[in-house]
């Protein structure tokens, strides 16, 4: 085991831990949240709306911001009840600290600068999309400024970051906007939060619809949807996973019984969403890290990537039933997602190393079982997950360990895809540049980062202005796990190999209203 | 609900039983079996009304479960005997009621092929296969278990029986399994497994470790007894020749089988010698072709799909 030097004590672990959870909201001071609601009851939009950029980074790089509720943005279905009502919470925090800061001197000013950079798509993103709620001129310039030499060849036919836009078009729901703004500023994360809040919106909004006259609730409501999905859509690129929840609701929603009165049908949408989040989410995150846990044994060492929600509490169910192991949290750049997890393990007392992706090799000889976590499962057997999951998938299979893969079915999809460039999201190509994690990491460690401290005052978005005019900066989310590197899935129906993935998917849509969507 | 109960205190009580009489662990298939078996139950539990209709229908389809398992071995061999093809060489591991009748079959149907052996330790169940082999006049090498790799140039497929068969497709088999089947998928020999539908279990071992109770460390037994006594210095394969006095030979000169092992009972440093003996093991998926059930033939990708269709 040559993994004892980088082993770090679990009290240093703790350090760090809460360090780094105390700014898991921190992210970008969303000024764009700032039209986002006061409180549950929503404000009118426009509201807050800023003329123009407030300060950002740039201004203040080294402003400590006090960060919401460590809770608030985790994801995951355990949560998912609660979750909508959280979000809010933070956006409220959020957007009270845009109000001081937009009160900062020099706002407009520092526009001008941003718009000059505009043209930089790693500099464009630092405006945050957010910005664009109100700004649509601005955002208009950024896609002119996109230059096309900015994108990478391969991924150009996948929406481009700079070009995504959480301004609202139509009359949107309140929880539909603040959602948008809390998927785009990257405060709910992960398949399962971001699903799970997804529907718990939806069911607000199924909940305050009010069928106008003449019309037929199951296809006026669909159409009242439209513009709410596509407004999460354009905040973020969605999920396979909540495109299979979108595909679901609307077909629960088409196969309404026309003969029910329209407080009876909604009603009926509502509880069924609600079994859903609790059936296909919730309760099927818990079954699985139940299954799962059992799967470890005394002694066993668990190495995990990033910080999947059924994954974490998988380990923490192990540990509860005593069980005795250790575990490697392998985080990498720039979500550093893992620290969140590690921060978890450490409440709960699992003995575990923190290492880079890039370290991965060196300790894999020491590792008996690799657990990790998936955004969706392909009918080939192939899984998409978070970039980098391939690598250590990969490493197992050359050092013969088994990758065992959490996935609960409602990620399942009929999709088949062979590469990680077909479908893909591309990502801030900013927090490639950003000192220590960008979004997800604490402006604390950004601080303590070298690069900020040999320049301090210069923002991101300087550095990356200075950088060479060819320069191109790549930063895709997910990545593609071929089958056979596929040891075994775990999901809340029990233990399948990939290549069973269609029988699950043939047996589930059995009970299944089967409406074909583009989503 | 009661019923339940009984079924499930009756099904540990077996497990137990099985366990003993077996000498340390319960088979996978047995335990398949009683959880199929318990699965019915319980799934039928709610449809009838009166406890005598269920009382009936549990006996039946106890009954129905035996009769289908005989019935199912002559499936397989019907199905899988046309994979025997004239001169071939075929290797096989330890002793299996399935791949004899398949072997058999394939004699029935006038094709001219040699079978190959391995010993079987430790308890020398390829001994027994081959004895039953050479009675159905299938001309038969028994070959030492660590031979394998010497003899899989030769062989043109390897047949093999399964003691269960899970999830991932992969069989739990005597121990050594495992071993052949990594050198067949390096000589691209073909791998068939035979077995019954019944050993399917909802279990999917990812290392030899999943596999519990199953290595038998006690070192009171005779863990390597000699097979075959007077066969140092001797020549690794004994052949067994067709012919009653010959064959009666080599039983009588294995009758040693389970006797006291006196090479090693004496040495030096014996008592500090800890030793090893895991009766099975597991060979993952990736080393078998196809699997003949009664099922019908199967890719080891579809033995989940029916575990899922039997389980759902």
């Amino acid at each position: 085991m040559g993994d004892d030097e980088l082993s770090t004590s679990l009290s240093e672990m703790s350090l760090t831990g809460s360090r780094s959870l105390g700014g898991i909201g921190d992210d970008r001071p969303g000024s764009a949240l700032s039209s986002s609601p006061a409180s549950p009851g929503f404000v009118g939009k426009g509201t807050l709306r800023p003329k123009h950029k407030q300060q950002q980074s740039g201004a203040s790089p080294t402003r400590v911001r006090k960060s919401s509720s460590p809770k608030s943005g985790k994801g995951g279905g355990g949560k998912a009840s609660g979750g909508v009502k959280e979000d809010r919470n933070r956006g409220r925090d959020v957007s009270s600290g845009t109000t001081t800061s937009r009160n900062t001197p020099g706002g407009s000013s520092r526009c001008e600068s941003e718009r000059t950079q505009g043209h930089f798509s790693a500099g464009a993103k630092r405006q945050g999309p957010q910005s664009h709620r109100g700004a649509r001129a601005e955002s208009e310039d950024w896609g002119r400024h996109q230059a096309p030499s900015k994108m990478i060849h391969l991924f150009s036919h996948l929406p481009q970051y700079s070009k995504r836009s959480t301004q609202s078009k139509s009359d949107l729901h309140p929880a539909i906007e603040t959602l948008g703004l809390l998927y785009a500023d990257g405060s709910v994360r992960g398949s399962n939060a971001r699903t799970a809040a997804m529907l718990l919106a939806f069911k607000e909004v199924v909940r305050e619809y009010q069928l106008p006259p003449g019309e037929v609730l199951r296809l006026d409501l669909d159409k009242a949807l439209k513009p709410h999905i596509q407004y999460l859509i354009n905040c973020r690129p969605h999920s396979i996973a909540m495109g299979n929840a979108i595909k679901w609701l609307r077909g629960r929603i088409h196969s309404l019984d026309p003969e029910a009165g329209p407080a009876e049908a909604k009603e009926s949408i509502v509880e069924a969403i609600d079994a859903y989040v609790e059936e296909r989410i919730t309760f099927a995150a818990k079954t699985l890290a139940e299954v799962t846990a059992n799967k470890i044994s005394d002694g066993d060492v668990v190495l995990v990537y990033g910080r999947s929600y059924s994954v974490e509490l998988t380990l923490l169910r192990a540990k509860a039933q005593g069980k005795k192991f250790r575990v490697l949290v392998v985080d990498s750049r720039p979500l550093l997602e893992g620290r969140r997890l590690l921060a978890s393990l450490s409440r709960a007392s699992i003995p575990s190393t923190y290492l880079n992706l890039n370290a991965v090799s060196y300790v894999m000889r020491g590792v008996s079982k690799v657990l990790l976590g998936v955004a969706a499962m392909l009918s080939n057997g192939a899984v998409i997950s978070r970039a980098g999951t391939a690598v250590v998938a990969m490493l197992a299979r050359r050092f013969n360990i088994p990758a065992i893969f959490c996935c609960e079915t409602y990620k399942f999809s009929d999709k088949v895809q062979l590469d990680s460039i077909c479908w893909n999201e591309v990502g801030d190509p900013a927090e490639l540049l950003r000192p220590a994690g960008g979004r997800g990491a604490t402006r604390q460690v950004e601080q303590a980062h070298s690069l900020q401290e040999d320049k301090p005052g210069i923002a991101a978005s300087e550095l990356t202005a200075s950088l060479p005019q060819r320069l191109k900066l790549l930063n895709i989310r997910y990545d593609l796990t071929p089958m056979k590197y596929v040891s075994l899935v775990i999901t809340e129906v029990g233990m399948i190999p990939p290549t069973s993935v269609p029988v699950l998917l043939r047996e589930s849509s059995k009970d299944d209203v089967n409406v074909n969507f583009e989503f | 609900m009661g019923i339940q109960n009984d079924l499930k205190a009756a099904t540990s009580e077996l497990i137990e039983y099985e366990r003993r009489i077996s000498g340390g662990r319960a088979s996978i298939s047995f335990r398949a079996c009683v959880e199929l078996f318990f699965r019915y139950a319980t799934r039928e539990n709610d449809d009838v009304p009166d406890f005598e209709t269920l009382n009936k229908l549990f006996i039946a389809r106890g009954h129905h479960f035996v009769a289908n398992a005989l019935k199912s071995r002559l499936g397989i061999a019907e199905l899988g005997h046309s994979f025997v093809q004239d001169g071939m060489m075929i290797l096989t591991h330890g002793r299996s009621e399935v791949v004899t009748g398949v072997l058999i079959r394939a004699a029935q149907s006038n094709k001219n092929f040699t079978v190959m052996v391995t010993e079987g330790r430790p308890e020398g169940s390829g001994f027994k296969a081959a004895e039953r082999l050479t009675e159905a006049g299938i001309p038969v090498t028994v070959i030492l278990d660590s031979a394998a790799a010497y003899f899989m140039e030769r062989v043109d497929i390897v047949l093999l029986g399964a003691e269960g068969v899970v999830e991932s497709g992969g069989i739990v088999n005597k121990i050594g399994t495992c071993q052949l089947a990594m050198v067949a998928k390096l000589y691209n020999k073909p791998l068939y497994v035979a077995a019954e539908s019944y050993k399917f279990a909802r279990l999917y071992p990812l290392t030899q470790a999943d596999l519990e109770d199953n290595v038998d460390n006690d070192v009171e037994k005779p863990l390597f007894p000699p097979l075959l006594t007077g066969m140092e210095g001797g020549t690794a394969t004994v052949k067994v020749e067709e012919g009653e006095g010959r064959h009666t030979q080599e039983r009588g000169s294995s009758g040693t089988l389970l006797g006291r092992n006196t090479v090693f009972d004496s040495g030096p440093g014996v008592a500090a010698m800890t030793t090893k003996n895991p009766s099975c093991d597991y060979t993952p998926a990736q080393y078998i072709s196809l699997l003949f059930t009664d099922l019908g033939i199967l890719t080891p990708a579809a033995v989940s799909d029916e575990l899922i269709k039997l389980y759902q």
